[in-house]
């Protein structure tokens, strides 16, 4: 609640020059605020006197502190192992809660078995795995909302994080909607702030400013996160992990939407984001011919294919692999980069990579100063004799 | 085609306003020196010519927003003595014919106004050279003359009267020089300009000069009249001032009512930054202006080494600068914007700053392209002067080297029926080996366009096929173009232990590289210290040998001095006016040309010689020689050369058959 | 059938920028567009329409001049235009707009709601599924193409892997993510109905606005932009300077290069892959 009082204002104007949203007009020497107003309460924290003040809502105190425990949701499977962004956010939490010696929870839909779940969740520090009884597969909108709320209202976690991906981005507001709580979208960085409260960052205006947002009296808090964004920690604590289900809960499946068909669409490259292994390709393959190669091998070894915007501009790899600044960021464990030269356009999407090999015939190619193997060959040639190694093998 | 580019290259071909003046597109054909006015001697310096003319209106017909002429202002300010004069009424004519056929186009033009001040020492001998204070170059060893206020006063007035006149002549605005070289850099640098007047000493005292030329020339030409500066924002030298001092000259220079800054960087002390070469990244000039654009609120030019479309629109598109200046590239391509804007972004021919062509200016030639013959040509290989052919011919090309591709493209696009035919597997020929010099990796530019060309017409290019005389038969073309290449040629010498090889050998087996290499400079030319370049690169102990001087001898300044520099931090050394005079065991053994002294080399495991190459034209003999069918040979099949000279000659010879 | 559109109007975004001085966002002067996603979401509504009869109402919420946007939207065919413009909606957050526009849809009343998977400027994409929430219906986002047959709505929703065909029975919100649905040809109507201003009157007033957002904005600040360049710092010395841009912004690491032959080369890079 932001209150003014004119009585206190000495007309210095400071708070006109600091409110970065342009809501604050001085008018015959006092401020006028207008629409922009978020309560953002730096005129407050700038005002010398005092004359702007945020006022704490007291009732929040008593609200929020009932609210404890970081969630994490999984969207996948049952059966599927969990996918890299939910160890991403796993290992968020863990820090978060650690701050405030909380505990881990994995909401995840789920019937049975699910040792491979605990196993790897207990590795980034999960404490429990809640499990959503259902046998329902796939995702539905409307029975993972209801489930979230159901769990949401009988153990009151302080903060839910979502990953962003396109089911996660359709799930998470309608969530927010259902709960009546705050949401924060895509975000490149949590932490908590001087109250413990969750500070989430995020870039916007297409990216070109980051703003730092707060969700100070709704619980629980809740934000998504992209893939590729944080981290894995993988710890080794022994650690008890406590797997339960979700009870007093019956899922029902929207029956206004149906399923009818999922078509996979035309030359299907695995998941970028997703994978372990990348196998690039870059201008010094030369031709489709290599490509072709590329391809094939990346689908024997279950890696993914990516390529650079010059392979892409002749017409040898499809735009969707593309990475780089205009196209996709990717932080495999491995990452093998045939005839890729390392301009910075292409190496700013994949520097974050674990490991490097790169194969090049310029001696001087920037891609040598950020790899960690260093091969100096024909691109084509190297690749032809990798395919001929696997051929070996299989025989 | 055309809502597509507008979405994909929006900001790139949207308007601007510069006062007065709306572009059409942000791209500047950026103002450079090109040789081409006319030299007469002493008194008829500095005309016009059409040549001049033609290569402005070429840029403009390609479909640049904006043309700026490199001009001198006064009687004394040549850099050299080709160098056009703004003030003499003699130009009038051209520049009238100039600037209407610009605006034909929808182009505007600027005249950039320079005084060379003291690097109008280009011509030897020089003329007398001006500068604030009397002090050498520090670029050669010439000294200055301190400046005095009369003949300041006077320059200040030929602005002046070259801006109004210009303006008469149907130039849309100018541009003031405040880079690289010349007078009025020397002013605003802290370490050239010592003067204990009212134009030195301080800050405000050092851009009096500049700043009292702009309002002078402001008074005369309006408010409207875009006024702009090309301006240094470092010089790159150790005496010399860094950025931020280029941001604090741009907002003095706002202050002082300048329509826009396009920004620069380096001096002829350090050449090397003020014409980049392929050893300098792409877009590395972007932070300059990314810099000024965080302070100023007049449009800004980026610059240095922007040759493609996806590039200068993501330098836009991030707020970087507001107007794109390509030079070179449209050198080289003077059709870019126009390829833009119809999405025709494969067809573009990107400069790759080898410098081997435009760097010969510093020579005082005209400027030149290695990839565009028609760079200087214009009036008679522009856009637009491709004849079709009279008679569709039948055309076999033996080779896809660049000088077969280059003629194939070139009788093609003419309308004959062109085939084309490579041993190899690849198409390239002796540039798949030069792209693999380090940092030169650009040069497969060439015939990538080449290929891509070759492609779209639909010509059908075989390779892993031989054109052999029993196929000419079968086939019985009309001509033959042998474009077959060359061999190198190597000594007949005992080589003991050492490992001989030629320089093509040596890019293409690298691992008969060995740890200590002596290469043989017999070529003064990227075959050497290319080469020695990439056995340092890959971790060997090069010495270079050569008969002159130095060794490069004639690979562009820029690249030679790079060269030498890569040579010696790579562990290297250079031995000079020496011959190869025997090999016994792992020593090779070397003797002076004057002294004719004995020096040796120990443990050498390589000697790399580069030397001449001899034509492999037996295919064109053979023809030749039976006398019943039309064959030319074309590039290194003729004569071994450089790429400048044989794209020419292809060039030449598809349009003459 | 009734169509409303829901359309935002947002900042070019490549024109905000944040004054270096005072850390503030640059207000004056930035133009406003029609959210691409939003453009793509109205003209797939007019072809709808043709198709199947009906009418088209476009609804925004937002200051006066978001009224251009509807006035576009009318321009273009659309039949009726709404624009929620009152004081209390200031400083709303997804889920108080979310509220807002679902409120004021279900009074118009409708059969199917269309809108942009997401805005350009925010990119939360949250707000499109918080209408369905409130609603009650079905939000089907990462819509890339729909037909509507006589079973009913068919949808194609592209989650990267997959296109996945949807049928749905009754009223729903259709989030469009494919901008190229926004391109095709139009008769542009000079005259058009006056746009419809509507005030928060007929909501709760701790939903909406400021009250009823519990998102903060705490902090902004301009994001570095070093990494679209190389970004040179001017106390360097020359030496370093030059060496720096050379270098491509890299540091030279002395390289083991590897120069043995290309089967050795490969057998390493294999070994490196079936070790993961």
């Amino acid at each position: 609640m932001l209150e003014y009082k004119k009585e206190n204002c000495i007309n210095c104007g400071l708070c006109e020059k600091v409110c970065p949203f342009g809501a604050i007009e001085i008018k015959e020497g006092f401020p006028a605020i207008n629409d922009n107003c978020t309560e953002c309460g730096i005129c407050a924290q700038k005002c010398p006197v005092n004359a702007f003040h945020m006022e704490q809502d007291k009732i929040r105190n008593q609200r929020t502190e009932e609210y404890r425990g970081f969630w994490v949701i999984g969207l996948e499977k049952e059966g599927e192992p969990l996918n890299k962004v939910t160890l991403e956010l796993l290992s968020t939490a863990r820090k978060l809660a650690d701050e405030k010696k909380e505990k881990v929870t994995l909401l995840i839909k789920g019937f049975g078995e699910c040792e491979n779940w605990k196993r790897e969740a207990q590795r980034t520090g999960c404490d429990k795995i809640l499990l959503i009884p259902c046998e329902h597969p796939g995702y539905d909108a409307k029975l993972y909302t209801d489930a979230i709320e159901c769990a949401v209202r009988c153990f009151k976690p302080e903060a839910v994080l979502f990953p962003a991906t396109v089911n996660g981005r359709d799930l998470a507001p309608r969530v927010s909607g259902r709960i009546g709580t705050g949401l924060t979208a895509d975000c490149t960085g949590l932490s908590l702030d001087e109250n413990g409260d969750l500070l989430q960052v995020r870039p916007t205006y297409g990216g070109s400013v980051m703003a730092s947002i707060l969700t100070p009296e709704h619980r629980p808090q809740m934000a998504s996160v992209r893939p590729n964004v944080m981290e894995i920690h993988w710890t080794d604590e022994e650690r008890e992990i406590e797997t339960a289900y979700l009870e007093d809960f019956l899922p029902t499946a929207e029956d206004r939407v149906t399923l009818i068909e999922c078509l996979e669409k035309n030359n299907v490259f695995a998941d970028l984001t997703e994978a372990n292994i990348v196998i690039a390709g870059g201008y010094g393959l030369k031709n489709k011919e290599n490509f072709g190669r590329l391809f094939r091998l990346c689908d024997k070894l279950n890696a993914a294919a990516a390529a650079t915007r010059k392979a892409v501009d002749e017409g040898w790899a499809p735009a969707e692999i593309q990475v780089g600044q205009t196209g996709t960021t990717i932080a495999p464990d491995l990452y093998i980069a045939f005839g890729v030269s390392g301009a910075l356009q292409h190496t700013l999407g994949m520097k974050n990579a674990k490991k490097i090999i790169a194969v090049n015939h310029d001696p001087a190619a920037p891609i040598f100063d950020i790899c960690d193997v260093a091969i100096l060959g024909d691109a084509g040639e190297v690749l032809e004799e990798c395919c001929k190694i696997l051929e070996h093998k299989e025989a | 085609m055309g809502r597509d580019s507008a979405k994909v290259f929006g900001k790139l071909l949207s308007p601007i306003q510069l006062g007065d003046v709306r572009l059409k597109n942000r791209i500047i054909f950026l103002a450079h020196w090109t040789n081409f006015g006319n030299n007469h001697g002493y008194q008829e310096d500095g005309l016009a010519s059409e040549r001049l003319a033609m290569h402005y209106i070429e840029r403009a017909k390609g479909g640049a927003g904006l043309v700026c002429v490199t001009q001198s202002v006064s009687p004394g300010g040549q850099m050299g003595r080709t160098m056009v004069h703004a003030h003499d009424p003699s130009n009038e004519k051209v520049f009238r014919f100039m600037t209407e056929e610009i605006h034909k186009y929808g182009g505007k033009v600027f005249g950039q106004f320079n005084h060379q001040g003291h690097t109008s020492c280009m011509q030897r001998p020089p003329l007398k050279l001006l500068a604030p204070t009397q002090m050498p170059g520090p670029h050669c060893y010439v000294n200055t003359k301190e400046i005095e206020l009369d003949e300041m006063e006077e320059i200040k007035e030929y602005y002046v009267k070259a801006a109004v006149q210009e303006k008469e002549w149907g130039f849309d605005g100018v541009e003031l020089k405040i880079a690289h070289d010349g007078l009025l850099r020397t002013f605003v640098s802290p370490y050239l300009n010592q003067r204990t007047d009212q134009y030195g000493g301080s800050f405000e005292n050092r851009m009096r000069y500049p700043i009292e030329i702009i309002q002078a020339i402001r008074r005369e030409v309006g408010e409207g009249y875009p006024i702009g500066i090309r301006l240094c924002m470092d010089e790159f030298t150790d005496w010399g001032y860094s950025w931020d001092y280029g941001v604090k000259m741009a907002l003095a220079l706002e202050q002082a009512g300048v329509t826009y800054i396009n920004t620069d960087s380096g001096c002829f002390s350090n050449y090397n930054m003020e014409i980049p070469n392929n050893y300098i990244p792409m877009s590395f000039g972007v932070y300059m202006a990314a810099e000024l654009k965080k302070v100023l609120h007049i449009p800004v030019v980026a610059f240095g080494r922007i040759n493609d479309p996806v590039q200068a629109e993501e330098i836009l598109a991030n707020g970087n600068a507001d107007l794109i200046g390509m030079c070179r590239q449209l050198i080289c391509d003077p059709e870019t914007p126009n390829k833009i804007m119809e999405m025709r972004v494969d067809d573009i021919r990107h400069c790759m700053a080898c410098s081997e062509g435009c760097g010969l200016v510093t020579t005082q030639e005209g400027v030149v392209c290695v990839q565009n013959p028609a760079a200087g040509r214009e009036k008679r290989l522009g856009i637009g002067t491709l004849e079709p052919a009279e008679k569709k011919k039948k055309i076999l090309v033996a080779g896809a080297g660049i000088a077969g591709m280059k003629t194939a493209e070139i009788l093609a696009k003419r309308g004959h029926d062109v085939q084309v035919f490579e041993k190899n597997d690849e198409v390239g020929g002796q540039m798949l080996l030069a792209e693999r010099i380090p940092y030169r990796a650009e040069m497969s530019e060439v015939y990538r366009y080449l290929r891509v060309q070759l492609q779209e017409m639909g010509v059908p290019v075989f390779t892993g096929c031989e054109l052999t005389e029993e196929k000419i038969d079968e086939l019985n073309p009309d001509i033959v173009i042998a474009a077959t290449g060359s061999k190198p040629v190597m000594p007949e010498i005992e080589s003991g232990e050492v490992i001989l090889l030629n320089p093509r050998e040596a890019m293409e087996h690298v691992e008969k590289i060995g740890e200590k290499v002596v290469l043989i400079d017999d070529i003064g030319y990227w075959q050497a210290m290319g080469v020695a370049d990439y056995a340092g690169s890959v971790g060997a102990d090069v010495t270079v040998v050569t008969k002159e001087y130095y060794p490069g001898k004639d690979i562009e300044e820029t690249c030679q001095e790079i060269l030498y520099k890569r040579l010696l931090k790579n562990g290297g050394k250079a031995i000079v006016k020496s011959r190869l005079q025997s090999v016994s065991g792992k020593t090779v053994v070397l003797e002076h040309v004057v002294t004719h002294e004995e020096s040796r080399i120990e443990g050498v495991d390589t000697l790399i010689v580069a030397g001449a190459s001899r034509s492999e034209n037996e295919l064109y003999k053979r023809i030749k020689s039976k006398g019943d069918r039309e064959v030319y040979a074309v590039g290194d099949a003729a004569a071994p050369g450089t790429v400048l000279r044989i794209i020419f000659e292809a060039e030449e010879l598809a349009r003459r058959l | 059938m009734k169509i409303i559109v829901c359309v935002k109007q947002v900042p070019d975004t490549a024109e905000v920028k944040i004054d270096p001085v005072t850390n503030n966002l640059v207000r004056e002067g930035v133009p406003g567009i029609m959210n691409p996603y939003d453009e793509a979401a109205v003209m797939m509504a007019l072809r709808l329409k043709e198709q199947t009869g009906g009418t088209v109402s476009v609804l925004s919420m937002g200051p006066e001049q978001a009224g251009r946007e509807i006035e576009n939207a009318l321009h273009r065919g659309a039949d009726e235009g709404y624009l929620l413009c009152d004081r209390r909606l200031g400083g709303a957050d997804t889920l108080a707009t979310g509220y807002t526009l679902a409120e004021t849809i279900r009074r118009l009343g409708c059969d199917l709601v269309l809108c942009g998977n997401e805005a350009v400027d925010g990119c939360t994409g949250q707000v499109g599924p918080l209408i369905g929430e409130f609603l009650q219906i079905p939000a089907m986002t990462y819509i890339t193409d729909m037909k509507i047959e006589q079973e009913g709505l068919r949808c194609y929703r592209d989650t990267g892997k997959y296109v996945e065909v949807y049928q749905i029975n009754g009223p729903a919100v259709v989030c469009i993510s494919n901008k190229q649905l926004a391109d095709g040809p139009y008769d542009f109507r000079e005259k058009i109905p006056a746009v419809h201003v509507l005030d928060a009157g007929h909501l709760e007033e701790e939903k909406i606005g400021r009250k009823g957002s519990p998102t903060r904005v705490a902090a902004i600040s301009a994001r570095g932009r070093e990494q679209n360049y190389l970004k040179v710092d001017y106390h360097w010395d020359c030496e370093t300077r030059i060496a720096y841009i050379m270098n491509g912004g890299l540091e030279k690491k002395k390289k083991n290069l590897n120069r043995e032959n290309k089967t050795s080369q490969a057998g390493l890079i294999m070994d490196a892959i079936m070790k993961k």
